[in-house]
C-alpha cells in the first residue's frame, strides 16, 4: 500500500516537472486564425482583397455613397419609390444620429481600417519577395488613404486609428481634428504613389489583377484632396503626373465609361468593382432606372428610388450636349402598363441613365457596373481648375475643359454644338468648370463634395443649419464610447 | 420541520473552441470581372478570457402542519455572478462589432415558496391545492471597474440597476392643431405626431433625452394547481401568474407605422385625423420625419404591461371501474380530456406575453419580435395499464 501511495506520488511529480509552458497550448488545424495568416503570397493577396471589399459594401460604396454624395446634393432626391425611404433624412437635410445608413458606412469604413492595419502590420515580416511585399503594402496604404479621405469629406473630425485592434484597444479612441484626418490620408496616398519608403503601385495591372488600384490612382486622389483643401499648385502637380503618364485617356464615346466592358478601360482611373452574379454586385441600375422598368431577364422592375431634380436638368442648357440622353430616361417602356413612356422634361423627377442594363444579371438585380471614382474627365478638370487658380484663365486652361467638351458633342463637327470655351475671365471660367462637373459627372458622386469643397454650402442651401455640412457620428458610437464627440450642433 | 442551508461555487464555460483566438472568415471582392477571396478577422483575440462563476447561498426549511395536511417549502437564495460571460458591444473603430467577454457582476436574491394544502382526504373526495409564488431582485454590481453603464439594441445595463431596462425616447402624446408646434423641439412636427420628451430641456430631440422606460423581468411570479378526486372523475387546473413586467412589443414598433407600407393592426383606425383628436395614435404619414421613423429605437408608446394571469392546464379524467376491467385482463383504464393555454388574461395588446424573442440575449429579456405564440392545446387520451 505504502509503495502504491509512494509510487503514484513519484508519477505525479515527474508529471509535474514535464508539463512545460506549451503542454497545454494547441495550434487550432481546422481553421485559420491571424496567428498563422500572413505567411504565403495567397495569405498577403487575399489579407489586401478584403480591404478592398470594405469599399464594395452596401454601407461604402455599393449605394450608401450614392445618397451621401449625389442625393444629399441639390441635384439629386429621393423618388417616388415608395418602398425606398433609405436616405430620406440625409435627402432633406435633417439627418440625426440614428439614421442607420451612417452606421453601415462607419462600419464599413472602420472594418477596411483595421483589415489595412493588419496588412501593414503583418506583411512586412512575412517571408515574402521585396517585390510583392511593396505591391500589397502600397495597395493597403492607398486604400486606408481612400478611407481617411472619405471618413474626411463625410464626418470630418473622426478617430485615427493606425494600429490592429487586439483586445480591448481602439475602444475609446477619441475624434482628430479634420485637418488630422486628411494629412492621413494624404500621407497614405503618398506612401502608395511612391514618394516615400515604398516604391508605390505598379502604373498599370493586367489580368487577374484588373481592377486593382494603379499609381494613376494614387496620384489622381492625391490631385483630389488636394483640390479640397485649396492647394492647387499640388493639385496641378498630381494631375500632370497622370496626363503625363500615357496610361489613361478620355474614350471616344462618354457612354462608354457606364459599360460593363469597359470598366478596365482608359478612362476609369480608380474604380470600386461589382460583380453581376454574386455578392457584391451593383444595385445602381435597378435604383435609378425608371419604376415599372424591367431589369433585362430578371424579374425584377426599376424602383426609382433616386432622381435627378431640376436643379440637375437645367444645367444641361447648352445645344449638342450627348450627355443630356446619357444622363436622364427621355422614353421608355414601361413594363406593368405595357406602353412606351415619354418623360415629361419640363418638371422633376428626373431619372438618372447612366447605368443602362448591358448584359445578364442576376435575379436580384445587380449589375457588373463599376462605381467610377475618378475619370480622366475629371483629371482634366481639375487640372483645368487648378491652372485657372494658379496661372489664370491661360491657353492650358482652356485646352483641358475643352478635351471635355469636345468629347460630349453630339456632332463633332457641328460648331453649335459645346462650342469650345476661350477668353473668359478667371471668375467665368471657375463657374464655368463648377458647371461643367456637374454635366460631366451627375450622379458619380462629385456634386455635394464640389459644393462644401468650394463654401457654397449656404448658397447651394439656403437657410439650412450649416451643421448639415458634415454628417452626425452614429448614436451607437457615442454611446459605447464616452471619448468620442459628436459633430458640433447634432 | 427541516432546516437547510447551503454555500457553493459553479462555474459556466460557455465559450465555443478557441473563441480567445482571432479566426479568420472570407469576403468578396471582385477583380477582372471574378470574385477573389479576401481574408479578414470575425473576431479580437481575447487572451484574458475565463469562466464565469456563480457563488450562491441558499436557506431554506420545510414545514410540516396538521399531520401533513398543510406542507410549505420556503427558501431564500443569493447569488452572485462575477466574469459574466457575454458578447460586449464595442464600438465599431475596432472593426468589430463585440467581444466575448467577462463584463462584470450581476447579484440575484429572490425567495421560492410553496405551499400544498390537502384540503380534503375522504375516500369519495380528495381535494388538494398547492400554491407557488417566487421572487427576484436583480442588480447590475460591477461592469469592470470604469464602465458603469453600457447599452444593447434595446435595453440599458447600468450598475445599481436591474438587468433588462428598455431605454429610448418618452413619447409624451401628439401634437394638436393650434399649438405653436415652431418653438418646440421638434420644429418640423405637424398636428397628429407623436411628442417626444426633451429631458434635458436643451430645446431639441436627441440621444441624450432616452430614459428608462420599463423593465422585462417580472415583480413576481405565481401558480395555483387545484386536484380533485371525486369517485372515480379526476379534474384539475393549473393557473399561472406573471405580475409586473413589461415588454417591449417591438412587432407593433416595426409594422404599425401607418406609412402606407404594410397592413396595419385594427388600432390603427383610431389615428388621430383632425377629426378624431383624442388618441394616443399618431396621424398616418408616408414620410414621417420624426423620431419615430428609425424602427431600431424602443419609444414608449411599445411598451406594455405584459403581467398576465394564464390558465395553463385542466384535466378530466374518469377511470373505469376495476370489475368489467378485470374480465377484458386489464388492471386499470383511465379516459381523460384536457386543455392548455385555455385562458389568459392580460393587457398586453400582442398575441402572447410570455415572449422572448432574444432569448439567447440574458440583457434583453421580454422582447415581441413575432414571437409565435404558444398554441391551445386541446388533448383527449387513454391511459391504459394490463
Amino acid at each position: 500500500m505504502k509503495a502504491k501511495v509512494l509510487s503514484i506520488f513519484l508519477l505525479s511529480f515527474f508529471l509535474g516537472l514535464s508539463s512545460c509552458e506549451n503542454f497545454l497550448e494547441e495550434e487550432p488545424k481546422q481553421f485559420i486564425t491571424t496567428e498563422t495568416f500572413y505567411q504565403t503570397e495567397s495569405d498577403a493577396t487575399a489579407a489586401i482583397n478584403a480591404v478592398y471589399s470594405s469599399l464594395s459594401t452596401f454601407g461604402a460604396y455599393r449605394s450608401n455613397m450614392l445618397i451621401y454624395d449625389e442625393v444629399r446634393s441639390p441635384f439629386g432626391s429621393m423618388g417616388p419609390d415608395p418602398q425606398g425611404e433609405q436616405g430620406r433624412e440625409i435627402d432633406e437635410m435633417n439627418v440625426n444620429s440614428e439614421v442607420p445608413q451612417l452606421m453601415a458606412t462607419w462600419e464599413a469604413l472602420y472594418e477596411g481600417i483595421n483589415s489595412a492595419n493588419l496588412v501593414l502590420e503583418n506583411i512586412p515580416d512575412a517571408n515574402l519577395n521585396d517585390e510583392f511585399k511593396n505591391q500589397i503594402l502600397s495597395q493597403a496604404h492607398f486604400l486606408r488613404g481612400v478611407i481617411y479621405f472619405d471618413l474626411a469629406r463625410l464626418w470630418g473630425n473622426v478617430p485615427i486609428i493606425l494600429q490592429s485592434t487586439k483586445g480591448d484597444s481602439n475602444r475609446d479612441v477619441t475624434n482628430s481634428p479634420r485637418q488630422e484626418v486628411l494629412d492621413q490620408a494624404e500621407a497614405d496616398l503618398k506612401l502608395a504613389a511612391g514618394e516615400g519608403a515604398l516604391d508605390g503601385l505598379p502604373e498599370t495591372w493586367s489580368g487577374a489583377d484588373n481592377g486593382r488600384a494603379a499609381l494613376g490612382a494614387a496620384n489622381g486622389l492625391l490631385a483630389r484632396l488636394n483640390l479640397y483643401q485649396g492647394r492647387f499648385n499640388e493639385v496641378l502637380n498630381y494631375t500632370e503626373k497622370v496626363m503625363q503618364s500615357g496610361s489613361y485617356s478620355l474614350f471616344d464615346n462618354y457612354a462608354d465609361n457606364f459599360a460593363t466592358a469597359n470598366k478596365y478601360g482608359q478612362e476609369l482611373v480608380y474604380i470600386i468593382d461589382f460583380h453581376n452574379d454574386v455578392d457584391p454586385g451593383l444595385g445602381i441600375t435597378r435604383l435609378l432606372n425608371p419604376r415599372n422598368v424591367r431589369i433585362g431577364e430578371t424579374n425584377r422592375d426599376g424602383q426609382g428610388r433616386y432622381v435627378a431634380t431640376q436643379m440637375a436638368w437645367d444645367m444641361f442648357d447648352e445645344p449638342g450636349d450627348i450627355r443630356l440622353e446619357q444622363s436622364f430616361w427621355i422614353e421608355f417602356f414601361d413594363n406593368r402598363s405595357q406602353q412606351q413612356i415619354v418623360m415629361d422634361t419640363t418638371k422633376a423627377p428626373y431619372y438618372v441613365a447612366k447605368w443602362k442594363l448591358d448584359q445578364a444579371i442576376a435575379p436580384w438585380g445587380w449589375t457588373a457596373h463599376a462605381w467610377p471614382v475618378i475619370r480622366y474627365a475629371d483629371i482634366l478638370l481639375m487640372h483645368a481648375e487648378a491652372v485657372n487658380e494658379v496661372n489664370g484663365p491661360t491657353a492650358q486652361a482652356f485646352a483641358a475643359i475643352n478635351q471635355v467638351r469636345q468629347r460630349a458633342r453630339i456632332d463633332a463637327n457641328d460648331p453649335t454644338h459645346l462650342p469650345d470655351l476661350a477668353g473668359l475671365s478667371q471668375d467665368e471660367l471657375r463657374q464655368e468648370i463648377y458647371e461643367e462637373r456637374v454635366r460631366e459627372f451627375l450622379f458619380e458622386g462629385s456634386s455635394f463634395n464640389d459644393i462644401i469643397r468650394t463654401n457654397r454650402f449656404s448658397e447651394m442651401f439656403p437657410g439650412v443649419d450649416a451643421k448639415f455640412q458634415w454628417l452626425p457620428i452614429p448614436q451607437r458610437e457615442l454611446d459605447l464610447n464616452a471619448n468620442l464627440n459628436q459633430n458640433t450642433g447634432f | 420541520m427541516k432546516f437547510r442551508a447551503s454555500y457553493g461555487i459553479t462555474g459556466n464555460q460557455e465559450i465555443g473552441s478557441y473563441n480567445s483566438l482571432a479566426t479568420l472568415s472570407g469576403t468578396r471582392a471582385v477583380l477582372n470581372n471574378v470574385l477573389a477571396q479576401g481574408f479578414r478577422p470575425n473576431r479580437i483575440p481575447n487572451d484574458q478570457l475565463g469562466w464565469e462563476s456563480t457563488a450562491q447561498f441558499n436557506f431554506g426549511f420545510d414545514l410540516s402542519l396538521f399531520r401533513g395536511r398543510l406542507q410549505t417549502t420556503f427558501d431564500f437564495y443569493n447569488k452572485r455572478t462575477d466574469d459574466l460571460l457575454y458578447n460586449l458591444e464595442i464600438p465599431r473603430t475596432t472593426g468589430f462589432s463585440s467581444i466575448l467577454s467577462n463584463i462584470g457582476s450581476v447579484q440575484n436574491r429572490g425567495v421560492e415558496l410553496t405551499v400544498t394544502s390537502f384540503n380534503f382526504q375522504k375516500p369519495n373526495f380528495e381535494w388538494s391545492t398547492s400554491f407557488n409564488y417566487s421572487l427576484n431582485r436583480n442588480e447590475v454590481l460591477d461592469l469592470g471597474g470604469q464602465v458603469t453603464e453600457f447599452l444593447t439594441p434595446f435595453t440599458q445595463v447600468r450598475v445599481g440597476e436591474p438587468i433588462g431596462n428598455f431605454f429610448g425616447y418618452q413619447s409624451t402624446g401628439l401634437f394638436q392643431q393650434g399649438e405653436n408646434i415652431a418653438d418646440n423641439p421638434q420644429p418640423n412636427a405637424q398636428p397628429g405626431d407623436r411628442r417626444f420628451l426633451d429631458l434635458n430641456e436643451d430645446g431639441t430631440i436627441n440621444a441624450l433625452d432616452r430614459v428608462v422606460l420599463g423593465n422585462g423581468l417580472p415583480d413576481y411570479l405565481f401558480g395555483i394547481n387545484n386536484t380533485f378526486n371525486i369517485k372515480n372523475f379526476d379534474f384539475s387546473f393549473f393557473f399561472q401568474g406573471v405580475i409586473g413586467i413589461d415588454i417591449y412589443n417591438r412587432s407593433n414598433r416595426r409594422i404599425f407605422t401607418m406609412d402606407g407600407r404594410q397592413n396595419q393592426i385594427a388600432a390603427a383606425l383610431n389615428r388621430w385625423t383632425p377629426q378624431n383628436t383624442n388618441t394616443n395614435v399618431p396621424r398616418a404619414v408616408q414620410n414621417p420625419s420624426d423620431r419615430s421613423v428609425n424602427l431600431n429605437q424602443p419609444i414608449s408608446d411599445f411598451i406594455e404591461d405584459g403581467s398576465f394571469i394564464r390558465l395553463q392546464n385542466v384535466t378530466l379524467g374518469y377511470t373505469l371501474p376495476q370489475s368489467p376491467l378485470n374480465k377484458l385482463g386489464m388492471k386499470k383504464l383511465r379516459v381523460y380530456a384536457g386543455a392548455q393555454n385555455l385562458l389568459t388574461i392580460t393587457d398586453y395588446s400582442g398575441f402572447d406575453p410570455e415572449v422572448s424573442s432574444q432569448s439567447a440575449n440574458s440583457l434583453q429579456p421580454s422582447i415581441d419580435e413575432f414571437t409565435y405564440p404558444r398554441a391551445r392545446t386541446y388533448l383527449f387520451g387513454l391511459n391504459l395499464t394490463f
